[in-house]
């Protein structure tokens, strides 16, 4: 070979292999993060990264959910518990630690979000809660026990496929909010053929306006890109003409019947009510699969003893009843252990108010919520994330005033801190109908949702309440046990069964209807003569369980409390009592 | 010799489940697999009338069979429902369905009334809406039971159907067990021996019994038989006026596959605006009247519970017209639904519904009781365990075993003998009571009659249906090219072309108008395309103009159209 030949296999060897090596550097796999100091609250060397200043469609979510399973196998497993109407798989999430038992006995606590399509960050913030709690288990004691004691189970998503629209379609921050099983809103035959029409192609739906001095509209003289009423003596500028969009089907009317039409949030079975009494309701309730396939998830887990289901926006932490006819059915003890959480939840999530639904906020008939209570007996609550106090934290006073002020803070923060971003400004288009028009307005991805980095902030701390919340559900223990000889080989055994937690193991709504099965308290070591549960442990006085007293049937171990059971036993001992509880876990205690 | 004869043979129709040999008028009570066979040779018999399709199957593997009777495709608009075995153990209600369509099969051609009905809408039928409970009818020992074949924890003990029936003195049926006790609810009948009733303590009546139904404590909880095999009832599983943790209504409404596949077929299809079914929720013998105390039926927010004004008038006349086509009378009180069908069927769904008894006992004049009281001394049925006023029900055993004596069929009432029951060491039991189905169901036979009553009813509803037309076109042209029509847009039918709480609930959609125009026309007034507000019935009608710029010479057409009340189309040409 020449010299020259040479230097050409050499120059080409070399281009080949800079050529290889350069583009197998960009496909080396996502290194791990890692920081000189670590900051509260957070992992800071997470096997399962993840941006939480974003929103991630449901083949994302799929995604950090495999890698939170694929990383943690013994703490988390993820499970598909249906299909939903355009058949997405349904994934929701185990989370306890295996190690120390199986997750399905231990009690437990339900998450979901998104059931509102454009309600989405219910997903983030329970993704962040599964993702949180896996990362810290080793890292944090308090996380530890929670997850040896209990179990979590987290259903980011229960409406995927509208998740996609909403995501995917243009919209605005408020629409779909329904399922997308077409439904034919204003009774003329077509289904769904009314749906907005994003002029400008941009992904948001926006308002239009035309230029009309018989209008009642100003622009605003301190933001013009925001409209706000005419003063009753001042000339308009505009007339508001809604949301994006033509009239597609030629009966007067623009919108009127877009996707779906129908609200899964009040498709569920308690105080259910048909259309006329309640909007959105549909043929009866679960008459959609993602609902029903949740609902038959929790009735086959009776150890769920506490429940969220995220919503938005507004900042909320809401309780039923949902209609003022449901009130008889939340008694006062459990209201007390509303109250105790709710209160904490205030403390956790400045601007969120702790409220009931009919009372303050609307009448909701059929609702996920008053399901979980009513039907099942279990605490639940659901929050409204984000709250426009988080804009500038100066006093809710923006809020209170009415639709001015309280756009006056989005288009200032707009300004100030996402430097006009979030606002389409107003621009011409030409309308089929209308003619020449301006469009222009609010994004959909904020205003119901959080903004980037104040998204983190609202997952972790609706986190924090759903873990205290968690952490509430009961715990039972064999307190102590008290062994008195009678005579001969007779014993009188008491036993002192504890409740730990504030929540207990049977709601007065699951007393009432026995939704749920007794609690047992089984002792061994002797055989029984008679087994009485006792109302005054001090006194003695109780009431006689005729049959297998073995095994005594309690009905509730309250929250931050106690029964006493007696036996009479003939043996002289040593005795195991263990009590079994669904919603509180078994404990066993051995007598001297 | 001929009247032992007559003995034996009247003892093995009635001793065995009550299914007579067939008779030439009647049929018999089918089983689930004779009814289908009936159904398949009636769907090749009349391929072109009878179209049969299932609804699915139930937990026990059977189908839920609907029957579409009409000439042509019974999807094509104004269609009426008609459905038996709504209350599982009323098997004579799914008999008499059955008998409906082989008489709307075999009368087309036949009578000209029968065959202008299927050329312009759909007879639905679904023979037995819940399969699975009424196949009870037949089991061995044959036991009353209205309930699928869920296991459900009726007594929430825990325990899951841990204490059935037991066929104690092995005669193939469960009746009940009187136990001698001072202590005892209840007492013998004053005007029937054999039938026992609730003591009215305030009139100073004592008990001398208590009361249950045939079996052992095989639990110890000392309840008997209340946690059987089974189930959830039909009519207890829809979601008017549901009861939440009450035995038989289900985990949730519309939970069971039944209940699901009916509720669905009616969702879709709207072309059905009348329900009619056969159950114990009579609204045909006593037709709705709407409170005045429920203000929720005016001013269209809160939970409608009562007819609405609107609406009452028809149920009014309708009830009216049935009593005087069929003659019935003395109908047993109409029983309040807890999630019943077809309470669900208007208020839920929005149809017209009506339904009654598909039999009962009728009053035999010459043994009414001389008192002159009829089961108003405020006593109860023997029929332990069931929360409804009992104080009728009482009265309709004695009336109907009345009924029964006099049809020489005294062997439905099994006599009361002494048992040895170990549950209750000392005491004096006795087995006995009505036999099972015996009260809603008397020997097929006897519905034959019944059975054309009901069939000339239904006949003449499903020829009350509301009926489109456009008539009364007129087009006017204002200048050359300039066109103002008018057309009427009327219903023929009796029925308003919706109710005015179907209106509200919209599943029964209103009539929806449109013009269709070609290229190069458009409106100057009015909409292409609006959804009217319920027509009235019996010609009234909705005038609806436009005015059309279009080229002289050029055509357009209108239509108007719903699911329920039909299509009518006008071809307009303008000069």
């Amino acid at each position: 070979m020449t010299s020259r030949h040479q230097l050409f296999i050499y120059l080409i060897s070399f281009v080949v292999a800079t050529g290889a090596v350069i583009p197998a550097r960009a496909q080396v796999e996502r290194e791990f993060t890692t920081s000189a100091l670590k900051a509260m609250g957070a992992p800071n060397n997470p096997k399962v990264e993840v941006a939480w200043n974003r929103y991630y469609d449901t083949k994302e979510l799929a995604e950090i959910m495999g890698r939170i399973v694929k990383a943690y196998p013994n703490l988390a497993s993820v499970t598909s518990i249906g299909k939903s109407f355009e058949g997405r798989d349904m994934l929701l999430m185990t989370i306890s630690n295996r190690k120390s038992g199986d997750p399905d006995k231990k009690p437990a606590m339900y998450i979901d979000g998104n059931i509102h399509s454009n309600e989405i960050q219910g997903s983030e913030v329970a993704l962040y809660t599964a993702w949180y709690v896996c990362e810290m288990y080793d890292q944090v004691e308090w996380i530890r026990a929670l997850l040896d004691e209990k179990t979590l189970y987290i259903l980011p998503t229960i409406n995927p496929d509208a998740r996609e629209n909403f995501i995917h379609a243009p919209n605005t921050p408020s629409s779909p909010r329904s399922g997308l099983d077409p439904r034919d809103d204003d009774g003329d035959g077509l289904v769904d053929e009314d749906g907005f029409d994003d002029l400008d192609g941009d992904g948001n739906i926006v308002q239009m306006r035309i230029a009309d001095p018989n209008g009642r509209w100003v622009a605003d003289p301190d933001d013009p890109r925001m409209m706000t009423p005419a003063k009753t003596d001042q000339p308009g500028q505009y007339t508001f003409l809604g949301y994006e969009g033509f009239d597609n089907d030629g009966d007067g009317r623009v919108n009127e019947d877009r996707p779906g039409y129908y609200d899964p949030n009040r498709d569920w079975g308690w105080n259910w009510q048909p259309r006329t009494t309640q909007g959105g309701a549909d043929r009866y309730p679960f008459s959609f699969p993602e609902n029903r396939a949740a609902a038959e998830f929790v009735l086959a887990h009776p150890n769920i003893a506490g429940a969220q289901t995220y919503h938005n926006s507004g900042g909320m932490i809401l309780r039923g009843p949902g209609a003022k006819d449901d009130e008889r059915t939340y008694n006062r003890t459990d209201v007390r252990t509303y109250d105790f959480l709710g209160k904490l939840g205030e403390e956790m999530l400045p601007g969120y108010r702790y409220f009931v639904v009919y009372k303050d906020l609307y009448t909701v008939y059929g609702g996920e919520l008053d399901w979980f209570y009513g039907a099942r007996g279990i605490i639940a609550y659901s929050n409204e994330l984000w709250t426009s106090f988080d804009y500038f934290r100066k006093s809710r006073s923006a809020e209170d005033e009415g639709f001015r002020r309280g756009m006056e803070s989005v288009y200032r923060f707009d300004k100030l801190l996402l430097f006009e971003e979030g606002i389409v400004p107003w621009k011409k288009v030409q309308h089929p109908q209308y003619g020449e028009i301006e469009i222009g307005g609010v994004k959909k991805a904020w205003t119901r949702t959080a903004p980037s980095f104040l998204l983190e902030d609202l997952c972790h701390r609706n986190m924090a309440f759903t873990l205290f919340h968690l952490y509430h559900t009961p715990k039972v223990e064999v307190d102590s046990i008290l062994v008195k000889p009678l005579g001969g080989s007779l014993t009188e055994v008491t036993a002192i069964v504890a409740n730990r937690r504030v929540i207990p193991t049977h709601t007065s709504q699951d007393i009432q209807n026995k939704i749920t099965r007794p609690d047992w308290i089984h002792i061994n070591g002797g055989r029984v003569v008679s087994g009485m549960i006792l109302e005054d442990r001090l006194l003695g006085i109780g009431s006689e369980q005729k049959r297998r007293p073995e095994q005594l049937e309690v009905e509730t171990i309250p929250g931050m409390g106690s029964v006493a059971v007696r036996w009479v036993i003939d043996g002289k001992g040593p005795f195991t009592v263990t009590v079994d509880s669904e919603k509180g876990g078994v404990h066993e205690r051995r007598s001297r | 010799m001929t009247r032992l004869i007559r003995s034996t043979l009247l003892t093995l129709l009635v001793l065995v489940p009550i299914c007579a040999l067939a008779q030439s008028k009647g049929r018999i009570y089918d089983s689930f697999d004779e009814m289908t066979k009936a159904l398949h040779e009636l769907q090749s018999r009349y391929g072109d009338i009878v179209h049969l399709e299932s609804l699915g199957k139930t937990s026990g593997g059977r189908d839920i069979w609907v029957v579409g009777l009409r000439k042509g495709d019974p999807a094509e608009p104004r269609a009426m429902l008609i459905v038996g075995g709504v209350e599982p153990t009323q098997i004579a209600g799914s008999n008499l369905a059955l008998q409906a369509i082989e008489y709307f099969a075999s009368q087309y051609g036949k009578i000209d009334g029968i065959t202008q009905l299927l050329e312009k809408m759909t007879i639905y039928v679904i023979p037995r809406a819940s399969p699975d409970a009424t196949e009870a009818f037949f089991e061995k020992p044959q036991k009353e039971r209205s309930v699928n074949q869920r296991p459900t924890d009726d007594d929430r003990d825990g325990l899951t159907d841990e204490d059935d029936v037991e066929d104690l003195n092995g005669d193939g049926v469960i009746t009940f067990m009187r136990v001698e006790d001072p202590q005892g609810e209840w007492m013998v009948h004053p005007d029937d021996p054999r039938i026992l009733r609730k003591a009215n303590l305030a009139k100073n009546e004592r008990g001398a019994y208590a009361l249950y139904t045939e079996g052992v404590d095989n639990d110890k909880d000392e309840q008997w038989n209340e946690d059987p095999r089974g189930g959830v009832n039909f009519n207890k599983n829809f979601t008017f006026n549901y009861d939440y943790f009450t035995k038989e209504s289900g985990v949730y409404q519309v939970s069971e596959p039944e209940a699901r596949a009916v509720a669905d077929f009616v969702f879709a299809h709207p072309a059905i605006s009348v329900i009619v079914s056969f159950s114990p929720n009579d609204n045909l013998m006593k037709p709705w009247k709407s409170d005045p105390r429920a203000g929720s039926s005016e001013d269209g927010r809160g939970v409608v519970n009562s007819v609405t004004k609107e609406d009452e008038q028809y149920y009014q006349f309708i009830g009216k017209n049935f009593q005087e086509m069929t003659g019935f009378k003395d109908a047993p009180p109409p029983e309040k639904g807890h999630g019943a069908f077809s309470e669900w069927a208007y208020y839920h769904a929005g149809r017209w519904s009506f339904s009654t008894f598909p039999w009962w006992a009728p009053e035999i004049t010459s043994q009414r009781d001389t008192s002159g009281r009829r089961g108003t001394s405020g006593g109860s049925g023997p029929r332990p365990g069931r929360e409804d006023d009992q104080e009728d029900e009482s009265a309709m055993m004695v009336r109907t075993l009345r009924w029964y004596d006099a049809a020489g069929l005294s062997e439905v009432f099994v006599p009361w003998r002494a048992y040895a029951h170990a549950d209750f060491a000392g005491k004096t039991v006795e087995i006995g009571g009505l036999k099972p189905f015996a009260l809603s169901n008397p020997p097929p036979d006897s519905l034959a009659g019944r059975a054309q009553a009901f069939n000339e009813f239904f006949a003449d509803l499903a020829g009350k249906l509301p009926s489109v037309a456009l008539r009364n076109l007129e087009t006017k042209t204002l200048r050359s090219g300039v066109y103002r029509i008018t057309v009427d847009v009327v219903n023929e039918g009796y029925f308003p072309t919706n109710s005015a709480l179907g209106h509200r609930l919209r599943w029964v959609r209103d009539i929806a108008v449109t013009l269709d125009l070609a290229k190069g026309q458009s409106l100057a007034s009015g909409v292409a395309r609006q959804v009217l507000d319920p027509i009235a019935g019996n010609g009234s009608a909705v005038t609806i103009s436009w005015v059309v710029v279009a080229p002289p010479g050029s055509a357009l057409s209108i239509r108007a159209e719903s699911p329920a009340s039909g299509t009518s189309t006008q071809r307009v040409n303008l000069r």
